[in-house]
Protein backbone atom coordinates (compact mmCIF):
# COMPACT_ATOMS: atom_id res chain seq x y z
CA UNK A 1 0.00 0.00 0.00
CA UNK A 2 1.14 3.19 -0.68
CA UNK A 3 1.70 5.78 2.15
CA UNK A 4 -1.31 8.12 2.27
CA UNK A 5 0.28 11.60 2.37
CA UNK A 6 -2.12 13.49 4.06
CA UNK A 7 -4.42 13.51 0.74
CA UNK A 8 -8.16 14.24 1.81
CA UNK A 9 -9.09 12.25 -1.07
CA UNK A 10 -8.29 8.79 0.96
CA UNK A 11 -11.37 7.72 2.73
CA UNK A 12 -11.58 5.58 5.70
CA UNK A 13 -14.12 3.17 5.89
CA UNK A 14 -15.58 1.43 9.31
CA UNK A 15 -13.88 -2.44 9.90
CA UNK A 16 -16.84 -4.55 8.96
CA UNK A 17 -18.46 -6.38 11.89
CA UNK A 18 -19.94 -9.49 11.60
CA UNK A 19 -21.79 -11.01 14.35
CA UNK A 20 -21.60 -14.95 15.18
CA UNK A 21 -23.68 -15.74 18.21
CA UNK A 22 -22.09 -18.96 19.86
CA UNK A 23 -24.12 -20.95 22.32
CA UNK A 24 -21.96 -23.20 23.59
CA UNK A 25 -17.65 -23.91 23.92
CA UNK A 26 -17.84 -26.55 21.89
CA UNK A 27 -19.19 -24.59 18.82
CA UNK A 28 -15.52 -22.71 18.62
CA UNK A 29 -13.17 -23.89 15.58
CA UNK A 30 -10.35 -26.00 17.45
CA UNK A 31 -7.77 -23.99 15.31
CA UNK A 32 -6.09 -21.13 17.27
CA UNK A 33 -6.08 -19.27 14.07
CA UNK A 34 -9.57 -19.49 13.13
CA UNK A 35 -12.44 -17.38 15.18
CA UNK A 36 -16.14 -18.31 15.58
CA UNK A 37 -17.52 -18.24 11.77
CA UNK A 38 -14.32 -18.54 10.26
CA UNK A 39 -12.51 -15.38 10.52
CA UNK A 40 -8.88 -14.61 10.59
CA UNK A 41 -7.61 -13.74 14.17
CA UNK A 42 -5.78 -10.40 12.70
CA UNK A 43 -7.18 -7.27 11.91
CA UNK A 44 -6.50 -5.71 8.23
CA UNK A 45 -7.46 -2.66 6.33
CA UNK A 46 -10.85 -4.69 5.34
CA UNK A 47 -10.62 -7.28 7.56
CA UNK A 48 -12.81 -8.07 10.77
CA UNK A 49 -13.74 -7.07 13.83
CA UNK A 50 -14.12 -9.68 16.33
CA UNK A 51 -16.76 -9.65 18.48
CA UNK A 52 -17.78 -11.24 21.52
CA UNK A 53 -21.54 -11.73 23.03
CA UNK A 54 -21.53 -11.27 26.52
CA UNK A 55 -23.11 -14.77 27.39
CA UNK A 56 -20.45 -16.66 25.45
CA UNK A 57 -17.85 -14.56 27.50
CA UNK A 58 -19.80 -16.05 30.58
CA UNK A 59 -19.32 -19.26 29.51
CA UNK A 60 -15.73 -18.80 29.26
CA UNK A 61 -15.55 -17.98 32.75
CA UNK A 62 -15.58 -21.72 33.94
CA UNK A 63 -13.63 -23.38 31.46
CA UNK A 64 -10.00 -25.22 33.45
CA UNK A 65 -7.67 -22.48 31.92
CA UNK A 66 -9.73 -19.93 33.31
CA UNK A 67 -9.24 -21.12 36.58
CA UNK A 68 -5.89 -20.88 37.62
CA UNK A 69 -4.01 -17.71 37.40
CA UNK A 70 -1.39 -17.19 34.77
CA UNK A 71 1.63 -18.93 36.03
CA UNK A 72 4.36 -15.77 35.02
CA UNK A 73 1.50 -13.21 37.04
CA UNK A 74 3.35 -10.70 38.45
CA UNK A 75 3.27 -11.04 42.05
CA UNK A 76 1.71 -8.29 44.17
CA UNK A 77 0.73 -8.79 47.92
CA UNK A 78 -2.87 -8.96 47.96
CA UNK A 79 -4.00 -8.74 44.87
CA UNK A 80 -1.98 -11.65 42.93
CA UNK A 81 -0.41 -13.84 46.36
CA UNK A 82 -1.26 -14.10 49.33
CA UNK A 83 -0.86 -10.87 51.54
CA UNK A 84 -0.05 -13.95 54.31
CA UNK A 85 -1.27 -17.70 53.82
CA UNK A 86 -4.74 -18.55 53.60
CA UNK A 87 -6.48 -14.73 53.30
CA UNK A 88 -5.70 -14.69 49.34
CA UNK A 89 -9.07 -12.47 48.51
CA UNK A 90 -8.34 -9.82 50.90
CA UNK A 91 -6.05 -7.08 50.02
CA UNK A 92 -6.16 -5.48 53.57
CA UNK A 93 -2.91 -6.68 54.68
CA UNK A 94 -0.74 -4.87 52.62
CA UNK A 95 -3.20 -1.95 51.50
CA UNK A 96 -3.61 -1.09 55.00
CA UNK A 97 -1.42 1.81 54.75
CA UNK A 98 -4.39 3.12 52.49
CA UNK A 99 -6.51 3.36 55.54
CA UNK A 100 -4.40 6.00 56.93
CA UNK A 101 -5.11 8.21 53.62
CA UNK A 102 -8.52 8.68 53.87
CA UNK A 103 -8.75 12.30 55.89
CA UNK A 104 -7.34 13.32 52.33
CA UNK A 105 -9.95 11.87 50.52
CA UNK A 106 -12.62 14.56 51.16
CA UNK A 107 -10.66 16.90 49.17
CA UNK A 108 -10.97 14.82 46.08
CA UNK A 109 -14.30 13.89 46.57
CA UNK A 110 -15.46 17.73 46.54
CA UNK A 111 -13.66 18.03 43.09
CA UNK A 112 -15.41 15.41 41.86
CA UNK A 113 -18.59 16.79 42.01
CA UNK A 114 -17.13 20.60 40.48
CA UNK A 115 -16.04 18.40 37.77
CA UNK A 116 -19.61 18.07 36.87
CA UNK B 1 -3.77 -34.22 -0.85
CA UNK B 2 -3.91 -32.24 2.23
CA UNK B 3 -0.75 -34.32 3.39
CA UNK B 4 0.80 -33.95 0.87
CA UNK B 5 0.18 -30.01 1.02
CA UNK B 6 0.94 -30.25 4.50
CA UNK B 7 4.55 -31.52 4.05
CA UNK B 8 5.71 -29.34 1.57
CA UNK B 9 4.73 -26.39 3.73
CA UNK B 10 6.90 -27.94 6.48
CA UNK B 11 9.54 -27.92 3.82
CA UNK B 12 9.07 -24.44 2.96
CA UNK B 13 9.42 -23.11 6.95
CA UNK B 14 12.88 -24.98 7.16
CA UNK B 15 14.18 -22.90 4.63
CA UNK B 16 15.07 -19.35 6.09
CA UNK B 17 12.78 -16.75 6.42
CA UNK B 18 10.41 -17.64 3.70
CA UNK B 19 9.03 -13.91 5.08
CA UNK B 20 5.17 -14.92 4.88
CA UNK B 21 5.93 -17.34 8.13
CA UNK B 22 4.84 -15.81 11.37
CA UNK B 23 7.21 -14.13 13.27
CA UNK B 24 9.96 -16.98 15.08
CA UNK B 25 9.73 -16.69 18.82
CA UNK B 26 12.67 -17.83 20.76
CA UNK B 27 12.38 -20.74 22.78
CA UNK B 28 12.51 -18.70 25.98
CA UNK B 29 9.68 -16.60 24.65
CA UNK B 30 7.56 -20.00 23.82
CA UNK B 31 8.27 -21.49 26.98
CA UNK B 32 6.44 -17.85 28.69
CA UNK B 33 3.65 -17.80 26.75
CA UNK B 34 1.34 -19.99 29.23
CA UNK B 35 -1.40 -22.75 28.11
CA UNK B 36 -3.92 -20.46 27.50
CA UNK B 37 -3.02 -18.06 25.76
CA UNK B 38 -2.10 -21.05 23.17
CA UNK B 39 -5.40 -22.77 23.34
CA UNK B 40 -8.09 -20.13 24.31
CA UNK B 41 -10.37 -17.63 22.26
CA UNK B 42 -8.85 -14.96 20.58
CA UNK B 43 -9.69 -11.54 21.72
CA UNK B 44 -9.80 -8.86 18.88
CA UNK B 45 -6.61 -7.17 20.52
CA UNK B 46 -4.75 -7.35 23.56
CA UNK B 47 -6.25 -6.16 26.81
CA UNK B 48 -3.66 -5.48 29.98
CA UNK B 49 -4.80 -5.24 33.67
CA UNK B 50 -3.04 -2.30 35.47
CA UNK B 51 -3.76 -1.95 39.54
CA UNK B 52 -2.53 1.99 40.80
CA UNK B 53 -3.25 3.71 44.30
CA UNK B 54 -4.06 7.35 43.73
CA UNK B 55 -2.93 9.62 46.07
CA UNK B 56 -3.61 13.51 45.91
CA UNK B 57 -0.43 15.41 46.19
CA UNK B 58 1.87 12.89 44.42
CA UNK B 59 4.43 13.29 42.29
CA UNK B 60 4.15 12.20 39.25
CA UNK B 61 7.33 9.85 40.03
CA UNK B 62 5.64 8.57 43.07
CA UNK B 63 2.38 7.76 41.14
CA UNK B 64 3.82 6.43 38.35
CA UNK B 65 5.62 4.23 41.43
CA UNK B 66 2.28 2.91 42.37
CA UNK B 67 1.28 1.75 38.79
CA UNK B 68 1.58 -2.08 38.19
CA UNK B 69 1.18 -3.94 35.35
CA UNK B 70 -0.78 -7.35 36.48
CA UNK B 71 -0.85 -8.98 33.20
CA UNK B 72 -1.53 -8.92 29.71
CA UNK B 73 -4.24 -11.26 27.74
CA UNK B 74 -4.83 -12.02 24.58
CA UNK B 75 -7.82 -15.15 24.98
CA UNK B 76 -11.09 -14.87 26.63
CA UNK B 77 -9.22 -17.68 28.73
CA UNK B 78 -6.50 -15.49 29.47
CA UNK B 79 -9.06 -12.72 30.75
CA UNK B 80 -10.64 -15.27 33.11
CA UNK B 81 -7.60 -16.85 34.16
CA UNK B 82 -6.70 -13.15 35.32
CA UNK B 83 -10.14 -11.86 36.26
CA UNK B 84 -11.00 -14.71 38.83
CA UNK B 85 -7.68 -14.35 40.66
CA UNK B 86 -7.62 -10.53 41.68
CA UNK B 87 -9.89 -9.78 44.20
CA UNK B 88 -12.75 -8.10 43.28
CA UNK B 89 -12.83 -4.15 43.68
CA UNK B 90 -15.13 -4.21 46.62
CA UNK B 91 -12.34 -5.20 48.80
CA UNK B 92 -10.20 -3.01 47.62
CA UNK B 93 -9.43 0.08 49.95
CA UNK B 94 -10.04 3.28 48.41
CA UNK B 95 -8.13 4.85 46.31
CA UNK B 96 -6.93 1.51 44.37
CA UNK B 97 -8.43 1.27 40.88
CA UNK B 98 -8.00 -1.63 38.15
CA UNK B 99 -7.83 -0.46 34.50
CA UNK B 100 -8.02 -2.93 31.95
CA UNK B 101 -6.63 -1.05 29.06
CA UNK B 102 -5.99 -2.07 25.33
CA UNK B 103 -2.68 -3.49 23.96
CA UNK B 104 -0.16 -2.34 26.70
CA UNK B 105 -1.20 0.87 27.14
CA UNK B 106 -0.65 2.29 30.34
CA UNK B 107 -3.65 4.45 32.14
CA UNK B 108 -1.60 7.76 32.26
CA UNK B 109 -3.56 10.59 30.41
CA UNK B 110 -0.44 11.85 29.02
CA UNK B 111 1.09 9.01 27.32
CA UNK B 112 0.90 9.79 23.45
CA UNK B 113 -0.95 7.42 23.01
CA UNK B 114 -4.03 8.61 25.17
CA UNK B 115 -3.31 12.36 25.10
CA UNK B 116 -5.58 13.16 22.66
CA UNK B 117 -8.61 11.11 24.04
CA UNK B 118 -10.48 11.29 27.52
CA UNK B 119 -12.80 9.67 29.71
CA UNK B 120 -16.40 8.89 30.40
CA UNK B 121 -16.79 9.17 34.40
CA UNK B 122 -19.83 7.29 36.02
CA UNK B 123 -20.28 7.59 39.67
CA UNK B 124 -22.11 4.22 41.24
CA UNK B 125 -22.87 3.12 44.33
CA UNK B 126 -20.41 0.80 46.37
CA UNK B 127 -23.07 -2.41 45.73
CA UNK B 128 -23.03 -1.81 42.02
CA UNK B 129 -19.62 -1.22 41.37
CA UNK B 130 -19.01 -5.25 40.91
CA UNK B 131 -21.64 -5.29 38.80
CA UNK B 132 -21.12 -2.67 36.67
CA UNK B 133 -17.32 -3.24 36.35
CA UNK B 134 -17.85 -6.92 35.18
CA UNK B 135 -20.18 -5.54 32.77
CA UNK B 136 -17.65 -3.18 31.56
CA UNK B 137 -15.08 -5.33 30.92
CA UNK B 138 -16.58 -7.71 28.91
CA UNK B 139 -18.41 -5.16 26.55
CA UNK B 140 -14.85 -4.21 26.25
CA UNK B 141 -13.38 -7.25 25.43
CA UNK B 142 -15.86 -8.27 23.50
CA UNK B 143 -16.17 -4.75 21.42
CA UNK B 144 -19.49 -4.55 22.67
CA UNK B 145 -19.05 -0.92 22.50
CA UNK B 146 -17.62 -0.55 19.25
CA UNK B 147 -20.82 -0.02 17.54
CA UNK B 148 -21.02 3.02 19.89
CA UNK B 149 -18.25 5.34 19.28
CA UNK B 150 -17.62 7.82 16.41
CA UNK B 151 -16.23 6.88 13.23
CA UNK B 152 -12.17 6.52 13.87
CA UNK B 153 -12.58 6.39 17.70
CA UNK B 154 -12.57 3.17 19.49
CA UNK B 155 -12.49 2.70 23.44
CA UNK B 156 -8.87 2.57 24.44
CA UNK B 157 -9.70 1.25 28.30
CA UNK B 158 -11.66 0.55 31.59
CA UNK B 159 -11.16 1.31 34.90
CA UNK B 160 -12.94 0.97 38.12
CA UNK B 161 -11.38 3.90 40.83
CA UNK B 162 -12.25 2.84 44.59
CA UNK B 163 -13.14 5.61 46.32
CA UNK B 164 -14.45 6.28 50.45
CA UNK B 165 -18.30 6.84 49.21
CA UNK B 166 -19.37 6.09 45.53
CA UNK B 167 -16.73 4.59 43.17
CA UNK B 168 -15.85 5.66 39.58
CA UNK B 169 -16.44 3.38 36.79
CA UNK B 170 -14.48 5.14 33.19
CA UNK B 171 -14.64 4.06 30.21
CA UNK B 172 -10.93 5.87 28.24
CA UNK B 173 -11.09 6.64 24.29
CA UNK B 174 -8.85 7.78 21.72
CA UNK B 175 -9.90 10.72 20.26
CA UNK B 176 -11.78 13.49 22.93
CA UNK B 177 -12.75 15.70 19.68
CA UNK B 178 -15.13 12.38 18.81
CA UNK B 179 -16.78 12.31 22.05
CA UNK B 180 -19.80 14.23 20.74
CA UNK B 181 -20.61 11.11 18.10
CA UNK B 182 -20.60 8.62 20.67
CA UNK B 183 -23.70 6.84 22.62
CA UNK B 184 -21.37 5.27 24.84
CA UNK B 185 -23.33 5.92 27.87
CA UNK B 186 -26.90 5.05 26.65
CA UNK B 187 -25.05 1.47 26.28
CA UNK B 188 -23.84 1.25 29.47
CA UNK B 189 -27.05 2.43 31.22
CA UNK B 190 -28.38 -0.49 28.85
CA UNK B 191 -26.28 -3.32 30.18
CA UNK B 192 -27.17 -2.33 33.99
CA UNK B 193 -30.43 -1.26 33.39
CA UNK B 194 -31.52 -1.34 37.28
CA UNK B 195 -28.33 0.53 38.10
CA UNK B 196 -28.66 4.11 38.79
CA UNK B 197 -25.17 6.35 38.20
CA UNK B 198 -25.00 9.13 40.42
CA UNK B 199 -23.28 11.30 37.66
CA UNK B 200 -22.12 10.74 34.32
CA UNK B 201 -20.11 12.76 32.18
CA UNK B 202 -17.21 12.93 29.69
CA UNK B 203 -13.60 15.06 30.04
CA UNK B 204 -11.03 15.05 27.87
CA UNK B 205 -7.80 13.94 29.51
CA UNK B 206 -5.75 17.85 28.78
CA UNK B 207 -8.99 19.64 30.61
CA UNK B 208 -7.43 18.54 33.98
CA UNK B 209 -5.74 20.83 35.96
CA UNK B 210 -3.42 17.88 36.52
CA UNK B 211 -2.90 17.32 33.02
CA UNK B 212 0.91 17.74 32.58
CA UNK B 213 1.20 17.67 29.05
CA UNK B 214 1.83 15.04 25.70
CA UNK B 215 4.30 12.77 25.93
CA UNK B 216 5.88 13.40 28.94
CA UNK B 217 5.71 10.17 31.33
CA UNK B 218 3.97 11.65 34.01
CA UNK B 219 1.39 10.02 36.10
CA UNK B 220 -2.22 10.77 35.84
CA UNK B 221 -4.50 11.65 38.52
CA UNK B 222 -7.87 9.83 38.87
Amino acid sequence: MSSASGEPKVQGRDIPNRRVVLNDISQLPSEYSTTPGGTFFSTTPGGTRIVYERNFLLQCRNSPLAKSPPANMLEIPGITSPAKPGVKENGDHSLKSVKEEKAKVSAEDAQFEMDI
Amino acid sequence: MAESYAESEIEVKDEESSGCESPKLGRKAMDEISDQELTGVPLQSAWTFWLDKAVRGTSAAEYEATLKKIYTVNTVQGFWSVYNNIPDPCLLNARYSYHLMRDERRPVWEDEENSQGGNWRLKCNKADTSQVWKELLLAAIGEQLSDNMAKGDQVTGVSVCVRDRDDILQVWNDRADLEKGSTVLPKIQSLVPTVKFSAAFYKPFVMHDAFEGTKKKAGSRH
